[in-house]
């Protein structure tokens, strides 16, 4: 009966911690209404960003992870709810069924035609199919024989977070193998995150069930769907953001269910990336605010999450600089500085503290000798990255469609700022990777293989937030268009 | 290459389709539908055969123990889980614990990573000597002759585990 209560109840914890800081954010006015219903997949991720990265804050400050910290920490969070207990609207919510809330839809042109219609209605509801599915089938895989990292490097993590309420410096301080092939360590400085999820997971079946992984893997692809559709229902068609969504999860199945982190990061960043490109056009504080927490879980996922978020940042910091909208850059400025104090610094500081191997080696990243002595590496990644973003099997076919919707843009002078945003924060990422391994002393040998079909994931997903918010740029396909105050103005600053 | 190959491709399917679409199309309403077509493939011809495979594994899974379970990663490695299992068994979990396993004879990497993956969440030291207990895995007790032991426990031959003498 746990196996099943306690993972209810804990998830449920962190949609409700999510619910209450998007009430607090305004991004729903009271969570009696079919908005917060709406947001509940969005609510979820932003739970897990916000209540794990204060998680994190406690952990490093030599406080416990358990239950009863996660609770605490997600009652407070989810406190804002309080403000709608003295006005439950039951009876609304009742009257408000689904099928009066499509044919509103329907009304405003959102889901365009009638076939069209039909088209959403049966995706929507096929991945609801696949996804019960997934959550009864998911709860007794195995972890894959080739799947190294899951346990290796995120499992072993989470295991030792169920198994230890503080921070097991020791185990985290142990080289993996120091005499023979150091690069084989578990990487202990990645961000927690991910483990930290599982741990939870784990602590609410009141077991050590490594197989229970996958299952955590799959609510956040549902939550993936169920959030980008909120974020981009404001920007482009449901005949666009149901396919593109639904189609970019299962293009990414078969690594989602490796367990590792590349999937759950690439969620977080494609929308993160989508959410601030809103903002770039709507202004409004609240889309900064989201934006910057949902890049925080990108952020808090892994290391090339961590460059994501400062990346898409920066261009959009640039961006806004560039458009002398000095207002905006600096509500821009401030919300990059809470990121990076509250959900990066902290695990930061704690690894140097306790000098554990980083896997990135900062004093490489601009030192011109050694990049000149490595170029030779620079070849070969940019020939394997081409390789596994030419691959039309995966979601890395969304970067091709993101850069022909770009260029579109730009024939028609239409959208041109956005498309210049996610034009520059693709081929930024793209060189990001390349410098990743650039600075990198690891034979490429090693590399290669290692992350196969991995490390363009990331690319892929900030693509698929292109592609979304890029469609919405011609008004055609019942683009609903972002939403008042200034829609007109959002439109022409854009 | 391959991508600028697959953009050009996708901008002119575009301008076909926008000879299609009714009125004066924009060429980005255009690529929007080759966008919603790819995915629109990806899905429906991924989601049956998916939910079947998701089926199949977990009736495929059901028949594995808990034990089996775990161990399932480690096969890849030739890890001996009778063994692993004993050890998680003796050794006490807050122990600093010594592998020795010489490497790569008796040891690929990969295996000693298993090992302390399978035995967390004990600490796993770099030396014996910061170890308080030595577990030899597919290794004699002749292998570190300069270790004093107060306690030898076997499992079978090759496989120990000794308390380091303080």
């Amino acid at each position: 009966m746990r196996a099943v209560i306690g993972p209810v109840l804990v998830h449920g914890a962190l949609v409700l911690a999510g619910l209450g800081v998007l009430r607090a954010l305004g991004v729903i006015e009271t969570v009696w209404s079919r908005r917060a219903l709406a947001a509940v997949g969005l609510a979820y991720l932003v739970g897990i960003a916000a209540a794990l990265t204060v998680c994190v804050i406690v952990l490093v400050a030599g406080g416990p992870f358990t239950l009863a910290v996660f609770g605490i920490v997600a009652a407070v969070l989810a406190a804002p709810l309080a403000l709608d207990l003295h006005r439950p609207r039951l009876g609304a919510l009742r009257r408000l069924g689904a099928l009066r809330r499509l044919d509103a839809l329907r009304r405003r042109g959102v889901l365009g035609g009638d076939a069209a219609r039909w088209a959403v209605l049966a995706t929507l509801a096929a991945f609801a199919v696949l996804a019960v599915v997934g959550l009864l089938t998911l709860g007794n895989r195995p972890i894959g024989p080739g799947d190294t990292d899951a346990w290796h490097v995120w499992g072993l993590k989470a295991l030792l977070l169920f198994a230890h309420p503080h921070l097991p410096a020791a185990i985290f301080g142990f080289s993996g193998d120091v005499r023979f092939e150091p690069h084989y360590t578990f990487n202990p400085a990645y961000p927690l995150l991910l483990p930290l999820l599982e741990a939870l997971h784990l602590r609410a079946l009141g077991r050590p069930d490594p197989s229970s992984f996958h299952l955590v893997m799959w609510l956040l692809a549902i939550a993936f769907v169920w959030a980008g559709g909120f974020i981009a229902a404001r920007v482009t068609s449901a005949l666009v953001w149901a396919p593109v969504l639904t189609g970019a999860v299962l293009l990414s199945l078969s690594r989602l269910l490796t367990a590792y982190a590349d999937v759950p990061l690439g969620f977080y960043l494609a929308l993160g990336t989508l959410q601030l490109g809103v903002w770039l056009q709507s202004g409004r504080r609240r889309d900064l605010a989201l934006a910057a927490l949902l890049l925080a879980g990108a952020a808090a996922v892994k290391n090339e999450g961590t460059a994501g978020a400062l990346l898409v940042l920066a261009v959009a910091l640039a961006a806004m600089v560039f458009a002398r909208r000095r207002r905006a850059a600096l509500e821009l400025a401030l919300a990059s500085a809470l990121l990076g104090v509250v959900a990066i610094l902290p695990w930061r500081l704690w690894v140097a503290a306790h000098h554990l191997q980083t896997e990135v080696p900062l004093g490489r990243v601009a030192n011109p000798g050694f990049l000149a002595r490595n170029v030779d590496r620079v070849g070969p990644v940019v020939h394997g990255l081409d390789q596994q973003l030419g691959m039309t099997n995966g979601v890395t076919i969304f970067v091709s469609l993101a850069l022909a919707m770009v260029a579109a843009c730009a024939w028609e002078r239409r959208g041109r700022t956005l498309g210049a945003f996610y034009l520059v924060v693709l081929a930024g990422y793209y060189a990001t990777l390349v410098w990743s391994w650039w600075i990198d002393t690891l034979p490429l040998s090693f590399m290669g293989p290692a992350t196969a079909g991995r490390l363009d994931l990331g690319l892929g997903f900030i693509a698929v937030a292109a592609v979304l918010h890029l469609s919405g740029a011609h008004g055609r396909l019942g683009a609903p268009g972002l939403s008042p105050p200034g829609a007109g103005a959002e439109r022409r600053s854009a | 290459m391959t991508v600028l190959l697959e953009v050009v491709g996708a901008l002119a399917v575009a301008a076909l389709v926008r000879g299609l679409l009714p009125g004066p199309a924009p060429l980005t309403a255009a690529v929007s539908v080759v966008a919603v077509v790819v995915a629109g493939f990806a899905f429906w011809s991924n989601a049956w055969p998916d939910a079947r495979t998701l089926v199949d594994e977990h009736s495929r899974d059901a028949r594995l123990s808990t034990e089996q379970a775990l161990a399932v990663p480690g096969a890849r490695w030739g890890a001996r889980d009778d063994v692993l299992a004993w050890a998680d068994a003796v050794l006490p979990r807050d122990a600093n614990v010594f592998l020795e396993c010489p490497q790569p004879s008796n040891c690929s990497n990969g295996l000693a990573n298993w090992i302390a993956y399978r035995l967390e969440p004990r600490v796993f030291t770099d030396f014996p000597a910061q170890a308080q207990w030595i577990l030899f895995y597919a290794t004699p007790r002749s292998a570190l002759p300069s270790v004093r032991l107060t306690r030898v426990i076997g499992y079978g031959p090759g496989f120990l585990i000794g308390r380091v003498a303080p």
